[in-house]
């Protein structure tokens, strides 16, 4: 990412957000987020805690 | 959604791993939909809305090129939130001394920092981050663009410059702007999705009311004052539970999150700052019961008095009348339903404005202390904000009208409908007409202590324990100079202050550095000849050489 121009990295950016934005526009539910992202979230965060 | 996910990530302490998690996730999900259906990707995205938003974010990105933050409420708060989230990769805490505000939310910030982390942590880049988020909560009105799409595009152009420079400029990151437009594409949702759904037996879509939810936390995650918007989006889904019932469950569920959020971020900052609850502008019981003990039956009077006057007068006021009356003549080309339909609006919008002004006088009651109450401050910005979301949503109604008259008279109303958006925008404060966004560069006092920084290169040989004393030349000068020491030097040792008498420099040596944006003043100018005689020259005085 450091490499990259500043124009590279807003289009990587909205790029990242097309994927969102397609992602709920075809899921009418958006129960993946609270069922397995959050969890996902405070596990990565226990795995951080101990790690370091 | 991704400010949702940000704060709760800043709660749980795990914001660098939320940001690469949602740009990872994001460019994951784009390359597969990409490969997989890239026909159907392009047919969804080419359309004006997506072309509106490129355009407009080019459009800011010139606009920021270069600029840096020179407004008076960035130094105290917002932009020393972002620069503090940025440099320690958490939400602040006790260890921040700088962050004096702590029960600020911090929703927009994170979205802040989500951009740097990606795109640049330089300060154009954070102002293009909050423009990108407003410019995407204007993107909802081209669901109302239906027909002269054109025509459509140029108004939405117009409209978005126009409140872009209507309250907060674009290079400031405070919130006055972006949380009315949150609001206003919340309750858009809300009537589209859920009121219409629900209202119509024939309409189709309507996606999920859980979609709701974000918008409803993001609305409290902005600013305290989101609630006003939360509770309007709140009473439209409870009315909405009458014509459907069989979606009770998710609705209560969805009008419960805004304040489950509130809830969570009450108990963080009670939890990461020793007072987070009394701070200034905490909305919490003790704080309105402290602010309000210190007020006397007079002030309180001259409070209420001063907003009922403030209420009804004032050249924002008007204008935004005028904007109605003319809304309201071009209702009268498109018959009874139109017709009918503005008069609910209005309404409905004299009853937004006067609920809103409510919850403005119960903050300056309860929540705003000392002169700062009585002087009203910030009352005119504040009721900017009630009359961007009125804005918002008149000019939803304009776009709508223009879809829905006939095709004669089709032309006659968009060519009325530019018209308007072409005379709103033309008004100009001082004079001026047409105002943009590439008029924005204002010349604030920063450029003055950044230029003796650098004239004495003090960031290089300053360490994070330095203290310094800047001599501003006035008082309001000082307050200003204060804040902005803070920010740029990362410290709260700073002291700003007029030196207008000898006595006003007997503590100066206490300071490693000295900073004189006065230079005319004989006090500093005979101090600095008596004791530092070898740096009589230099406006940066080290005390420690």
């Amino acid at each position: 990412m450091n490499m990259m121009s500043t124009a590279g990295r807003v289009l990587l950016f909205f790029i990242s957000n097309l994927g969102m934005w397609e992602y709920f526009r075809r899921k009418s539910k958006m129960n993946i987020f609270f069922c397995r992202l959050l969890p996902l979230a405070c596990r990565l965060r226990c795995f951080f805690v101990q790690v370091c | 959604m991704q400010i949702t996910v940000l704060f709760c990530a800043g709660l749980l302490n795990c914001l660098k791993a939320a940001v690469l998690l949602l740009f990872c996730m994001g460019i994951i999900l784009a390359v597969f939909y990409l490969y997989t259906d890239l026909k159907n990707v392009i047919r969804t995205y080419r359309n004006a809305g997506y072309a509106f938003l490129i355009l407009a974010f080019f459009l800011v990105l010139l606009a920021c090129k270069g600029n840096v933050f020179t407004g008076y409420d960035n130094f105290s708060h917002w932009a020393l939130a972002a620069k503090t989230m940025i440099f320690n990769n958490r939400y602040p805490s006790f260890q921040d001394t700088l962050i004096t505000f702590q029960e600020y939310p911090l929703g927009s910030v994170s979205y802040v920092y989500y951009f740097a982390k990606i795109v640049s942590d330089s300060e154009a880049a954070q102002m293009a981050a909050q423009a990108f988020l407003m410019l995407s909560f204007v993107l909802p009105v081209f669901k109302y663009v239906r027909q002269n799409i054109a025509a459509g595009f140029v108004c939405v152009l117009l409209f978005a410059n126009y409140i872009f420079c209507y309250n907060i400029l674009i290079t400031d990151l405070l919130v006055d702007t972006l949380l009315p437009l949150q609001g206003a594409a919340m309750l858009l949702f809300i009537i589209s999705e859920c009121i219409r759904s629900a209202d119509s037996k024939n309409f189709r879509g309507g996606v999920c009311g859980y979609y709701a939810i974000p918008f409803l936390c993001t609305a409290v995650q902005i600013k305290n004052s989101g609630i006003y918007f939360a509770l309007l989006a709140c009473i439209l889904l409870g009315i909405s539970i009458k014509w459907d019932k069989s979606k009770k469950k998710e609705r209560i569920l969805t009008i419960v999150s805004p304040f489950l959020s509130l809830w969570l971020w009450h108990a963080h900052c009670s939890y990461v700052f020793a007072d987070g609850s009394v701070t200034k502008h905490a909305m919490t019981a003790q704080n309105y019961r402290n602010v309000f003990s210190q007020k006397e039956e007079n002030d309180i009077i001259s409070i209420l008095s001063g907003i009922v006057r403030f209420s009804f007068t004032g050249k924002e006021l008007y204008y935004l009348c005028f904007f109605m009356v003319m809304g309201g003549a071009l209702a009268c080309f498109a018959g009874a339903a139109m017709q009918k339909k503005y008069l609910k609006f209005l309404l409905a919008s004299a009853g937004i404005y006067f609920a809103y002004m409510v919850g403005v006088t119960f903050m300056y009651l309860f929540s705003m202390p000392g002169e700062e109450a009585l002087n009203l401050s910030g009352i005119d910005r504040y009721r900017k904000t009630i009359f961007i979301l009125l804005y918002y949503l008149l000019f939803v109604f304009l776009l709508e009208l223009m879809s829905a008259v006939e095709n004669k008279k089709k032309s006659r109303i968009c060519m009325a409908g530019i018209y308007l958006a072409v005379v709103v925008v033309w008004r100009g404060e001082g004079g001026k007409v047409f105002p943009t966004i590439f008029d924005q560069i204002v010349e604030g006092p920063r450029r003055l202590l950044e230029e003796v920084i650098e004239e004495s290169e003090l960031l290089s040989c300053s360490s994070p324990q330095s203290s310094y004393l800047i001599c501003a030349s006035e008082d309001r000068e000082a307050g200003y100079m204060w804040y902005l020491g803070r920010f740029l030097f990362g410290t709260d040792k700073v002291s700003a202050r007029v030196i207008s008498e000898k006595s006003g420099l007997e503590d100066a040596e206490n300071y490693e550095y000295i900073l004189i944006l006065d230079q005319e003043n004989e006090f500093i100018g005979q101090w600095v000849r008596d004791n530092y005689p070898e740096q009589k020259d230099s406006p940066v005085i080290s005390t420690v050489k």
